[in-house]
């Protein structure tokens, strides 16, 4: 985003603030990071983000806008969330660049199709995107949710070249009309009898676009994004001292096979504090998906935890791990060590990722 | 004929079996006392702003602000926590409504329903204990124990009532409680939490008792366990009891709305 735009809306904001008397809370964090290849020739990475929000509450309105200035190779800046509330009596509205997030799911959900993945980090937050959104209550447990989203946005503006290393395709942009906006729906259901549930719906377009070859001299290899339907239905309860959640979807693209995810999981903590986390993800098509997730977090000395990711593909047989410890170091600082490893490519994880390696790190982050 | 009557009494009273009669007096006072606690503690509703500071067992400390909303009908609690600060927890949420619990991030940007293991557990990694905030400040203990007076003795310059309170719950953490209650203000002054195996697991002082609209309040308490060595200090810095807190306070809409 053009620099100058962002700190024109900062000034914008932060001088109404000023004019109005009202106060904008502000508050972010500072990180930095170093990371180290574990395989020769061990590549040094050092970088660093700095996160921005300015928020402000009016009673029935309220606004947040979100900055993430970062240097790694360079240094970039970019406007990361940007809305507006209303609250209604019954009613909720919010405009503007944002994330929404469905499923019940850790993690992995095959429901939450509104936001495209980072392909840095799929597991991470996802991209935010313009978006209107209107939740509508039904008393206190029903839930309507209405999402549009005027411009599609892609994962990735080009893809790698499949054939030929270090080329790249731009896939055929999705032009800015109204037909190919997308809209979500969804109907939530909390605490009944100890249950939440949802479904949801989603037309839209799919996140990675479909490949094709084109015959001729020589071939030439096109990228198109397709478009698609999701139906979706997620669960939540607790059994005792664990809970267990589910989630599906049934996804109807327009040129292409349909086919379907699902996750299962489950979590159990025990008297010292320790949480186990369990959970099966399946994504059904020529090359299925099968991955077993595993979870645990242990706190320790009351301010400290230990953690570990793994992730098991019962197909390649491949995984992943990534024990993590962070030390609380005062209020709001804290010092993460911790490795990321991969038996293999985590595309034999079903992952969508580029540049993931194998590495440890090192990250210290100071909130404000 | 009155006096021979009041002879028959006063004879009767002495060969009646007389542990037994000792004890139920001294039964009946215990749950006198523990039911006059709880009027003193508890309430149907409150809003609390506290600041909770946890200490290592190394003498680390981090300092958190909450805020409590919290409101019981009939035999239905619910309560709203938030964190206020430090910015690295704040608009974090828990909703707790009946049996069913809530945990709103506002990194993940919605709510998940949790566990009964996250309410059985530390509150908000402090080393009170889900149920600790519930009986000390809402639900109190007539309701989970059957309380015991074991003596009356001097604590800290005033008068205590020492109660030993056995939990009627199978599945409690603790095997018993043993609580000291201020004759004059029927507010608990310290509690010793037993373990299952006997053995003392955590301490609580209650401290700064003021009068707060005509209710005796601890403004500051301190737990600390004294098995790992930690403890957490809270401190009230504002108080309200018998509000009128609306239903819509307590649901998944106002959890994720956040501050």
């Amino acid at each position: 985003m053009n620099k100058r735009l962002v700190v024109s809306i900062l000034l914008l904001f932060v001088l109404s603030g000023v004019a109005t008397a009202a106060p904008i809370t502000i508050s972010g964090s500072v990180t930095t990071d170093l990371a180290a290849g574990l395989s020769e020739p061990h590549h040094l990475h050092a970088g660093g983000e700095l996160e921005l929000i300015l928020a402000h509450f009016m009673g029935d309105a309220a606004f947040r806008v979100g900055l993430k200035g970062s240097y790694n190779d360079g240094f970039g800046i970019e406007l990361d969330e940007a809305y507006a509330d209303y609250y209604g009596d019954q009613f909720d509205v919010r405009l503007g660049k944002q994330r929404v997030s469905w499923g019940t799911a850790l993690q992995i959900n095959p429901t939450d199709v509104i936001n495209p993945v980072n392909i840095n980090d799929p597991l991470g937050d996802k991209q935010a995107v313009y978006a209107a959104v209107v939740d509508y209550y039904l008393g206190n447990n029903i839930k309507l949710s209405g999402v549009w989203v005027p411009v599609f946005k892609p994962v990735l503006e080009v893809i790698p070249h499949p054939l030929i290393p270090g080329q790249v395709i731009i896939p055929e942009k999705v032009e800015p009309k109204l037909e190919n906006s997308e809209l979500g729906l969804r109907a939530s259901f909390l605490g009944i009898k100890g249950w939440d549930f949802s479904v949801s719906y989603f037309g839209g377009w799919e996140d990675f676009p479909k490949i094709s070859m084109v015959p001729g001299v020589p071939p030439q290899i096109q990228a198109s994004f397709q478009k698609t339907q999701m139906f979706g239905f997620d669960v939540a309860t607790t059994m005792g001292d664990a809970g267990l959640w589910g989630e599906g979807a049934y996804f109807l693209p327009k040129d292409t096979d349909s086919y379907y995810q699902f996750i299962v999981g489950g979590d159990y903590g025990f008297a010292n504090g320790l949480v186990l986390i369990g959970q099966y993800y399946h994504r059904s098509g020529d090359d299925p998906t099968n991955n077993i997730i595993l979870a645990a977090e242990y706190p320790f000395g009351l301010m400290h935890s230990a953690r570990l990711g793994a992730m098991y593909n019962l197909g390649s047989h491949e995984y992943m791990v990534s024990p993590e410890v962070v030390f609380s170091l005062a209020d709001s600082t804290s010092l993460s060590l911790g490795v990321q490893y991969f038996s293999s490519s985590p595309s034999d994880l079903g992952m969508p990722a580029i540049g993931q390696s194998n590495n440890i790190y090192a990250q210290f982050k100071i909130g404000f | 004929m009155k006096n021979k009557g009041l002879m028959l009494l006063v004879l009767a009273l002495i060969l009646s079996p007389f542990g037994i009669e000792m004890g139920l007096a001294k039964e009946r006072t215990a749950a006198e006392i523990i039911t006059q606690v709880d009027l003193t503690m508890g309430s149907d509703s409150k809003t609390m702003t506290q600041e909770m500071t946890l200490v290592s067992a190394s003498g680390a400390s981090r300092t958190r602000e909450i805020q409590l909303q919290n409101r019981r009908t009939g035999e239905q609690d619910a309560m709203l926590v938030r964190f206020l600060a430090p910015a690295d927890v704040r608009g974090t949420g828990l909703l707790m409504t009946g049996d069913d619990t809530w945990l709103y991030l506002p990194a993940l940007g919605r709510s998940r329903r949790i566990a009964g293991h996250a309410k059985k557990g530390d509150f908000m990694g402090s080393d009170l204990s889900f149920d600790d905030m519930e009986q000390l400040g809402m639900t109190g203990f007539g309701s989970k124990f059957a309380p015991t007076l074991l003596r009356t003795e001097e604590f800290q310059g005033i008068q205590t009532y020492v109660l030993e309170l056995s939990p009627l719950d199978s599945e409690s953490d603790y095997s018993k409680l043993v609580m000291w209650v201020d004759q004059e203000r029927f507010l608990p002054r310290k509690i010793e939490y037993v373990d299952l195996e006997g053995k003392l697991l955590k301490v609580l002082h209650n401290e700064d008792i003021q009068d707060v609209a005509g209710r005796w309040v601890a403004l500051a308490m301190e737990m600390e366990n004294v098995q790992q060595g930690t403890k957490t200090m809270l401190k009230v810095s504002g108080v309200e009891f018998d509000v009128d807190i609306a239903d819509s306070v307590f649901t998944v809409r106002s959890l994720e709305r956040g501050l």
